[in-house]
């Protein structure tokens, strides 16, 4: 048998990104966008961060184990803490998220399975489930507003929390995290319909006036 | 037109002119004024043609309320043209008149209005029978207001906001900016909502100024927006607002909503008072003050209140000479010496025009004698009735009390504006019963043959419609309305709505509050269906990670629910032979994924299937299909155990998130100790398929993939093309196959890489028109398909999978009561006498001549060269060699149950080593 080439993943904007004329590099073993991001509008960009790694935590010591992540206290329900490199949210009572900011979180993964098997937790692998956005610029309420019926506004949705919620009639999960402003919000959506989501965002902040 | 003695109108910028199209005719316009007025200042009269009669009908309340002004604009039907703003180039053209607006030849139905009574099509028409079909096109074709061109181009897209604040003012009057400033001040977050294009309401009528230093305040203050020309047209449960700016569709959730959308003066009812000339008092001052435009030269003025004088005033102010004022009253001071001849305890009878309105004859109530009075304008100045709509919608509610509506039950989160100036929403009742009725205001009374005296102008509802409803019986206040269609037109009682209670209350002799008033509904004003299509703009679609190379592929796709999916590529027969003969792959990624993990992982499938699972062993995979409580069928598909307490499986791509939720319910119901994940968007899935697969597999996989090693329904996790998969060895198709399932993410170079190796075999890739002909000639039943919300497994030939023996599964006592019983029919299959028809799904089983069955499937076979499919008969005629018919287009077309699977019966090519 001839040896098999190392397969690079893709993530589910690739064929956009290629469309667009979007450089992309091998990094990881994956394909990335050689830029920061995508100007969609005056005072918006969009970036695709599919390849960040993402976790979720199972079970009934989901929290104890974000608790242990974060700090000596348990986060409260869509709170958000930020850890080295990485933020960790409190989905549900018995599910945490944990999203890296990079696509390499070996360290990461590493602690989370030490303290998933010490805890009797189950733990996820969502990097291939989840697409990640961010979208950012002083036009980031002013384009949300269009696309979900969450209170978007400082008051309800302040730096620091998550949300899940329907983004153009999908579940996303949104959130804002404390630094560099709050004119920046993650969205992690279903791989399958990140493609759409992008096109969405895309054509909706177009149509800013 | 305007003579410079006028203010420029608070709305027009009068440094800009341009023109557009009427007609025909340019009309000279400045930027900011509305079509109607511009049209009213080039001498336009007649706007557009009344809804019933075909009267002639001009500019009237020059709010958008009433639909005097209805015109097509750029194609667009129903605009309100004395509100909408005048831009370069439009074209705007008149509706509801043939062959124009002067001469309209359906103005017949108002000379012959004694044959068209109030209620007429519920009397007319209906015989002789055979005629209906002639009379309802006809009625169907004068009927309704503009003609919508279906072929007419889309307008632009709607769009849609979400809006979040801690208080929404409704209005942007002085009270509206009160009410906002106030909150803004206390730290709330403040929209404020205005549908004209500037702040001020009502005072831009009195005397325009420019902004003042509360218009100032609330325009700087950084805790209020302010949205002008946004109208709110619905309030809902859990204070949502909905409200249109343009053709964005605004739904805006607020802690506190405020209503201060001021009033409207109610008009009189009087002979003729729909004559092009004759106004509410707020339109001619709109049209002068806010565009610019003087309504007449000459007017009387008809009041039943001190509103009057004030209009009087207005008027002269404006340049506009007033003849008289008319005073129902019997006795009133104006308060101040008067330039124009007062008439107390007088109405006026009845207007009179030829192209414009030339007098209204005015009547002494007390001697009865009458006088005419020339003048071009009557303007109506009624006691004021706040505008409550919305306030009904939200639910709050009102009682009568000592002449006026009074709050009887507020709405937690729901007020309404407190205009120092002014009582707030006490709706005044005029005098009627302190007056003498008009001459022919009765039913078939004196001057009806030549004059209507309308109350409700949207549909032409005139008083004598009212009177005659009554005295059919419908004399509640809704019946009413439903009978005589009074409220029911485009101004929804905005103009007519008091005065229908207050005339129902006179002809019942019932008091006000005992008559009621009519539901509000949303929406309280006209909103375009693309205005409202924008809230269901977006649909979500799913695409697999091999969506592009199917694209690139010149797949044809199809929808499953929210996927896309190739449903062929080079034409099903061609896929099908190739699966059959070599090799094909097919897109599995819709399929539904499910881990259950978990030391009660075992126990769940148990409950959850019909089957057994706890014998399953690590490294193989079984199919199961799963029943609700009533024993029906809702889903099947495949579950691998990975380990003891490690399952994956599979469920169909239609029901994959209610499964999910299925077992999440019973997990919780049952307390089991098992965590569910759902990997559906995590893992792609790829059916390879075809007598060469297991060459091509081995070709790529790290680990055995021969028949002894990897034997069929075997569950192996490896490397496929260097990518960690877990591959069944299943055969949904019938022939030898692998399911791939490998992350998202690599899923391309997993299929490419397939697709590469398979080129020697000249594989194909299949869509779900080939997997479907495929899974029929093995006889593979398609829960949803072949089943329904009555099918149940011991009828539809999976009796073999239910282990009565288990303990416990979800459906298992109705399926026993069932078993007992013995089943009603059985799904068989069957094949077309003439082999080649093939008959549409759904057609049905005749026996006969009595329908006793549906098919379900049916295709042509391209591998039997016959037409094959799978029906539900009843038990007693499911056996081999039966002959039935199937009912298709007025024929019966024969067929005969033969058994299944109609390929590879022994199953030998599925399980081939």
């Amino acid at each position: 048998m001839n040896p098999i080439p190392q397969a690079v993943a893709r993530t589910p904007l690739h064929e956009w990104h290629v469309r667009h004329g979007v450089v992309l590099e091998i990094q990881d073993g994956w394909y990335l966008p050689a830029s920061a991001g995508v100007n969609i509008s005056d005072g918006l960009i969009l970036t695709d961060q599919s390849t960040s790694a993402k976790f979720h935590v199972l079970g009934k010591e989901a929290a104890s184990i974000a608790g242990e992540l974060a700090g000596s206290t348990d986060l409260r329900a869509n709170e958000v803490r930020e850890i080295e490199s990485a933020y960790i949210c409190s989905l549900a009572p018995d599910r945490i998220g944990v999203y890296a900011n990079s696509t390499n979180a070996t360290g990461l993964h590493n602690l989370l399975i030490e303290l998933c098997e010490k805890r009797k937790a189950e733990l996820v692998d969502m990097t291939g489930a989840e697409a990640a956005f961010n979208l950012s610029g002083h036009e980031v309420e002013a384009v949300l507003r269009r696309l979900t019926p969450l209170d978007v506004s400082p008051a309800g949705f302040p730096p620091g929390t998550c949300a899940a919620t329907i983004v153009v009639g999908i579940r996303v999960l949104l959130l804002r995290p404390r630094a560099p402003s709050r004119e920046a919000v993650r969205i992690y959506v279903p791989w399958d319909l990140a493609e759409y989501l992008w096109s969405t965002i895309t054509e909706v902040a177009g149509n800013l006036t | 037109v305007n003579d410079g003695s006028l203010p420029t109108g608070a709305f027009v910028d009068p440094t800009r002119s341009f023109t557009f199209q009427f007609e025909g005719r340019t009309i000279p316009a400045l930027a900011g004024q509305s079509i109607g007025a511009a049209l009213y200042a080039a001498g336009q009269r007649i706007f557009t043609r009344s809804f019933k009669y075909h009267r002639p009908r001009g500019l009237f309340c020059v709010s958008g309320d009433c639909p005097n002004c209805l015109m097509n604009v750029d194609g667009r039907t129903n605009v309100r043209t004395c509100v909408e703003p005048a831009r370069p180039e439009q074209k705007v053209t008149h509706q509801n008149a043939w062959p124009s607006l002067e001469f309209d030849c359906l103005r017949l139905f108002d000379t012959f209005s004694r044959h068209l009574p109030v209620g007429f099509y519920y009397k007319r028409f209906h015989r002789p029978r055979w005629m209906w079909p002639i009379f309802e096109h006809t009625v169907r074709h004068i009927a309704g207001l503009g003609r919508v061109d279906i072929h007419h181009a889309a307008h632009d897209q709607g769009a849609m906001e979400y809006v979040h604040a801690d208080v929404c003012v409704i209005g942007g009057g002085r009270a509206g900016m009160t009410e906002a400033l106030r909150a803004a001040e206390d730290g709330g977050q403040v929209v404020l909502l205005e549908r004209l294009p500037q702040l001020g309401g009502r005072t831009l009528l009195v005397a325009y100024a420019g902004d003042d230093e509360l218009t100032r305040k609330c325009r700087s203050h950084a805790n209020i927006r302010v949205c002008l020309e946004t109208t709110a047209f619905g309030l809902y449960e859990g204070n949502l607002i909905a409200a249109f700016s343009g053709n964005t569709l605004l739904k805006i959730r607020a802690g506190r909503i405020v209503v201060c959308t001021g009033g409207r003066q109610q008009p009189f009812v009087l002979a003729n008072n729909d004559l092009p000339g004759v106004f509410p008092g707020d339109g001619v001052l709109r049209l002068a003050r806010l565009y610019g435009v003087p309504a007449g030269q000459r007017a009387v003025v008809l009041t039943d209140s001190d509103e009057g004088q004030a209009l009087a005033l207005q008027l002269q102010q404006i340049g506009i000479s007033v003849a008289a004022v008319v005073d129902q009253r019997p006795a009133a001071e104006p308060g101040h010496k008067t330039d124009w001849p007062m008439y107390l305890a007088n109405t006026v009878l009845s207007a009179t025009a030829r192209a414009r309105l030339i007098s209204v004859l005015i009547q002494d109530s007390k001697s009865g004698q009458s006088q005419e009075i020339h003048c071009d304008l009557l303007c109506m100045a009624g006691r004021r009735q706040p505008a409550v709509e919305l306030l009904l919608q939200a639910g709050v509610r009102f009682r009568h009390e000592d002449g006026c509506w009074k709050i009887d039950k507020e709405v937690p989160g729901i007020s309404w504006g407190k205009s120092p100036s002014r009582q707030p929403l006490s709706l005044g009742e005029r005098g009627y019963d302190s007056l003498p009725s008009p001459p022919g205001t009765g039913v078939g009374g004196e001057g009806e043959a030549t004059s209507k005296y309308f109350v409700c102008l949207c549909e032409d509802v005139t008083e004598k419609d009212l009177h005659q409803a009554v005295a059919e019986g419908f004399d509640e206040i809704e019946t009413l309305k439903r009978y005589s269609t009074a409220n029911m037109g485009p101004c929804q009682g905005k103009m007519c709505g008091q005065n229908v209670v207050e005339i129902c209350a006179r002809l019942t002799n019932r008091p006000v509050g005992a008559v009621g008033t009519t539901t509000s509904r949303p929406p309280v004003v006209p909103v375009e269906l693309a205005t409202l299509a924008a809230a269901h703009a977006h649909h979500p679609v799913r695409r697999t990670p091999l969506h592009h190379w199917h694209e690139a592929s010149s797949a044809v796709f199809m929808d499953a629910g929210l996927w896309k999916r190739p449903e062929s590529y080079c034409g099903p027969a061609e896929e099908v032979r190739s699966v059959r003969s070599s090799l094909g792959m097919i897109d599995v990624s819709t399929l539904g994924k499910f881990e259950i993990v978990g030391p009660d992982a075992v126990e769940l499938l148990e409950r959850i299937y019909l089957n057994r699972w706890s014998d399953l062993r690590p490294g193989r995979a079984r199919y199961g299909a799963m029943c609700n409580e009533d024993g029906i069928l809702i889903d099947d598909g495949v579950a691998g155990r990975l380990a003891t307490d490690r399952f994956y499986m599979t469920a169909t791509t239609g029901n994959a998130d209610a499964i999910f939720q299925w077992l999440e319910l019973w997990k919780a119901t049952w307390r089991l100790d098992v965590t569910l994940i759902d990997r559906t968007s995590a893992m792609a899935a790829m059916n390879l398929a075809g007598p060469h697969a297991r060459e091509v597999l081995a070709a790529l996989a790290d680990f055995d993939v021969s028949g002894k090693s990897f034997p069929y329904m075997g569950f192996r996790e490896g490397r496929v093309a260097g990518v960690p998969c877990r591959v069944l060895r299943i055969g949904f198709v019938g022939e030898l196959g692998y399911e791939i399932h490998c992350p998202n993410a690599c899923a391309r170079p997993v299929w490419e890489a397939l697709m590469d190796e398979g080129k020697k075999f000249a594989i194909r890739p299949f869509g779900v028109e080939a997997q479907r002909i495929l899974r029929l000639e093995k006889g593979h039943i398609l829960i949803g398909q072949d089943t329904d919300a009555l099918s149940n497994p011991l009828e539809a030939g999976l009796e073999w999978m239910v282990r009565f023996d288990k303990a416990a599964f979800i459906g298992k006592e109705p399926l026993l009561r069932l078993q007992e019983m013995g089943p009603r029919s059985r799904l068989v299959g069957f094949t077309m006498l003439d082999d080649a028809r093939v008959l549409p799904e759904g057609s049905q089983v005749v026996d006969d001549g009595r329908p006793v069955g549906r098919i379900t499937s049916t295709r042509y076979s391209p591998t039997l060269g016959k037409s094959i499919g799978l029906a539900w008969v009843p038990r007693e005629r499911a056996r081999v060699g039966y002959r039935f018919e199937i009912r298709w287009n007025g024929m019966d077309v024969p067929a005969t149950v033969v058994p299944l699977p109609f390929y590879d019966p022994d199953g030998i090519r599925l399980k081939s080593c």
